[in-house]
């Protein structure tokens, strides 16, 4: 009478174990997005020794939030004009 | 061994904080691997990474909602992109492994951290009903890498694209490594 082993059918072939070195070998090198242009490149490496990426950072962030400001102070008004609306139609 | 890693769904204030140490980090490895010397960075695959770091953190900020990563059972984002759904398919936009899995044999590696954050992305795109279709823009260095994973270059266009077919292929071989 014959057996089968589950543990043995489930093994990965060599094949497959290769695979997955190749594959763990290349992972380090995974990068998507448009290449940079050597001038890009300067740019951005002397900012993370002189340390002016985070300057940039700040800026970037002070504008967002600047922006998202303006857009409550928008929302803002139209909330007003809208209960204004409301309370001239209820009178 | 495989190691385990879990998908992050969009950027919120504890994964760009993660994102600025790996900036923080990127520059304690250029000093101290390469001297402060851009040239010896430049066309070097830790130059690939720390020129998409910069994009990463700024679309963390602009676009959080789009941003996808791993990280490990630390809790350490270990890999980040930022997606586009361009209706039919998945766009990776921009994707890099964080810097210490890019000079590699340091405490917080861990191998795999991309072909996982791949996999959520081809998993995520199954969930909106397109069959697991990504594309994305491969820097030559990385194009090993995506073909290994099933992805075929486009009409010579640079864009690479990972079809129905390929995606299930690519899964099933993930699943196959415990």
């Amino acid at each position: 009478m014959s057996t089968t082993n589950d543990s043995n059918l489930q093994q990965p072939s060599p094949e497959q174990i290769q695979y997955w070195k190749e594959l763990d070998e290349l992972d380090s090198s995974a990068f998507s997005g448009k290449p940079v242009s050597d001038s890009e490149f300067t740019e951005i490496v002397q900012s993370l020794l002189d340390g002016s990426n985070w300057v940039k950072r700040l800026d970037k962030v002070k504008a967002k939030k600047q922006q998202l400001l303006a857009k409550v102070a928008e929302l803002e008004e139209i909330e007003r004009e809208i209960e204004q609306k409301l309370t001239k139609s209820s009178n | 061994m495989k190691n385990i890693f879990t998908y992050i769904n969009g950027a919120n204030p504890t994964i760009r904080r993660q994102i600025d140490e790996w900036n923080t980090k990127a520059s304690e490895y250029l000093l101290s691997l390469y001297d402060g010397d851009i040239e010896r960075v430049r066309g070097t695959k830790f130059g690939d990474c720390i020129s998409k770091i910069g994009y990463l953190i700024e679309m963390a900020l602009t676009d959080s909602e789009n941003f996808r990563g791993v990280s490990d059972t630390d809790n350490r984002l270990q890999a980040g992109a930022i997606i586009e759904n361009r209706s039919d398919y998945l766009y990776i936009d921009i994707l890099t492994n964080s810097p210490w899995n890019v000079v590699r044999n340091q405490p917080e590696t861990k191998a795999g951290a991309a072909t996982s954050l791949v996999e959520g992305i081809v998993r995520e795109s199954i969930e909106l009903k397109q069959s697991g279709i990504i594309k994305t823009n491969a820097l030559t260095r990385a194009i090993p890498f995506y073909e290994k994973i099933g992805f075929v270059e486009e009409n010579g266009s640079g864009e690479f694209i990972l079809t129905e077919t390929a995606s299930r292929n690519f899964l099933r071989t993930q699943a196959s490594r415990q």
